[in-house]
């Protein structure tokens, strides 16, 4: 009891002091996370459809035009920034998508996929006119791709698709994406950090969303000694196009292949050789929405092989392009 | 700062537990483990002690619990509780219950250590028999600051000029609950069942569900 007496009214004291000084704010954009092109106006950036997106550009504008699409829904670009060496040859754009990366934040109900696809559309005709675009999508940019190409198919000449995420709903399912293994540190590390931090503001909500990045995936195979770096992801983002895809009764509705009759050219499929959620069936599936389509394979790397195998991708991109 | 999280855990290591029965007790000592989801499946234990407040004609219960997750035993996460507990209004063996912890929690991953103070409030409202209890309850935990330290790697792969220091205000947590326990002789055993959600209504990292086995030890 005396030492209660002694301790309870100094801990109170420590923090009656800290909080008069004055501490961090987690909520400002800076401090725990990157601030966006909103905050941080020197971030390279274009406005499309309402929006801010951080977005570069690499190469001769003359040159055939290359949009890379990153993965997520959530995700940024800044793990595909080794395929701007493509930039001798192509005028190379990266863009962080609405609502992610270090792209303006929005409430969920400005972001869906219907709008997704028309920022798309915008951004094509910004930086190639009415010309055609080749896109290169990765995981869940290759969706994006797909969705794009089914309802503007005559806007696009060729299209690189790593890993893409299920074209339709139905098969999200049975992918074996997340492993929840209730010993794993990152879950234990997720609900652990409820006794400090609440997931309520997009800075807190985005840092959060890091904790599982590493480890909550293990048959993606990421590389451990070479892990492909992030700007920051998109906690709102992520959740509102999943909701996007999703019906009332909490299924995975959408089916992005609709239009793809219409687009005849052959779509190359990169599939990382060590990856167990994208496996070859899997790809013979997908691959068979396209009316041709074919497959290589970068062995001994997972799922991030645009960034730890970026010399073998940029040598696959280059020659399916220059074949064509 | 590991210093740091050393000295402060003295501070306030000395108290606050789960719901024990002797809440009309005078004196009453009890030790008890706490098992369970809570927010990650942990393991505590704590003692909590009943002293008469005779101006108040009340009994304070002074508890205190260290927890540390136990699926993946890692002593750098921990959480320490200080408390306190006492009776505010009762009819017969109907009696509202106010609770008021304070809580050092400490959490390492793979992008930061981070050590924190937190206060939570709760109200219980139950039927309180010297052999069972059934109680329903509501509570408010909220950060009040936050020390994070950055790791290399989050600087290297993510944000390089991440801010190390004191933050205020990282958030809150509100549950509501019902809980319930019965005793046999020195023994007591208690169950606890919630959700929570954010101060802000959002669902909290992993799962928004806690759920409690606490067994008491009268001394």
């Amino acid at each position: 009891m005396r030492l209660m007496r002694v301790t309870v009214p100094v801990g109170f004291f420590i923090l009656a002091a800290l909080l008069v000084t004055g501490c961090l704010d987690p909520d400002e954009p800076g401090n725990l996370v990157p601030k966006t092109v909103v905050e941080d106006l020197s971030l390279p950036c274009i406005e499309v459809n309402g929006t801010t997106l951080h977005c570069e550009t690499f190469g001769d504008r003359q040159d055939p035009v290359i949009i890379f699409l990153h993965g997520g829904p959530g995700g940024d670009y800044r793990g595909m920034t080794k395929l701007s060496a493509l930039a001798d040859e192509y005028f190379c754009v990266f863009f962080d998508q609405r609502g992610t990366g270090l792209s303006e934040r929005l409430d969920a109900d400005e972001i869906d996929i219907d709008t997704y696809v028309e920022d798309l559309d915008q951004i094509i005709s910004m930086f190639a006119d009415t010309n055609q675009v080749i896109l290169v999508g990765h995981s869940w940019g290759a969706q994006y791709a797909t969705v794009y190409i089914s309802a503007h198919p005559g806007r696009v000449s060729h299209a690189v698709l790593s890993d893409p995420g299920p074209f339709k709903g139905e098969r999200f399912g049975d992918m074996p994406i997340f492993t929840i293994d209730l010993t794993a540190e990152w879950l234990n590390d997720l609900m652990w950090m409820n006794t400090h931090i609440s997931p309520d503001d997009h800075a807190r909500k985005d840092y959060a969303m890091l904790i599982g990045s590493h480890d909550a995936s293990p048959n993606y195979h990421f590389s451990e000694t070479d892990p492909a770096p992030k700007w920051r992801l998109g906690a709102v983002c992520q959740a509102a196009m999943i909701a996007s895809g999703t019906n009332e009764e909490g299924e995975y509705d959408w089916d992005f292949t609709t239009g793809l009759d219409e687009f005849t050219d052959t779509v190359l499929f990169i599939r990382s050789g060590l990856n167990e959620v994208h496996t070859e069936s899997y790809f013979q599936m997908q691959m068979a929405d396209y009316p041709n389509a074919r497959m290589e394979t970068i062995e001994n790397v997972g799922h991030d092989m645009e960034w730890v195998k970026a010399d073998e991708y940029i040598q696959a991109v280059r020659e399916y392009l220059g074949g064509e | 700062m590991k210093r740091v999280s050393v000295i402060l855990a003295l501070f306030v290591c000395i108290v606050q537990a789960r719901e024990v029965m002797n809440l009309m007790e005078p004196e009453a000592k009890t030790v008890y483990l706490n098992l369970g989801l809570d927010p990650a499946f942990v393991a505590g234990v704590g003692y909590a002690q009943s002293i008469p407040i005779p101006i108040l004609n009340r009994n304070l219960t002074l508890t205190g619990e260290a927890a540390v997750p136990v699926l993946l035993p890692d002593l750098k996460d921990y959480q320490l509780q200080a408390g306190s507990r006492i009776p505010l209004i009762g009819y017969n063996n109907l009696v509202l219950v106010n609770r008021l912890n304070l809580k050092l929690s400490a959490n390492q991953t793979w992008m930061f250590y981070a050590t924190g103070f937190s206060l939570e409030e709760g109200i219980l409202l139950g039927y309180f028999h010297p052999r069972f209890f059934v109680a329903g309850e509501f509570d408010y935990t909220k950060f009040l600051v936050t020390y994070y330290q950055h790791t290399e790697e989050y600087r290297e792969e993510v944000y390089k000029d991440a801010n190390d220091g004191w933050y205020g205000n990282t958030g809150g947590m509100l549950t509501v609950g019902l809980q319930g326990g019965f005793s046999i002789g020195r023994f007591e055993l208690g169950l606890r069942a919630g959700a929570f959600k954010t101060e802000r209504w959002n669902f909290p990292s992993g799962f928004p569900f806690q759920a409690n086995l606490t067994m008491n030890y009268h001394l």
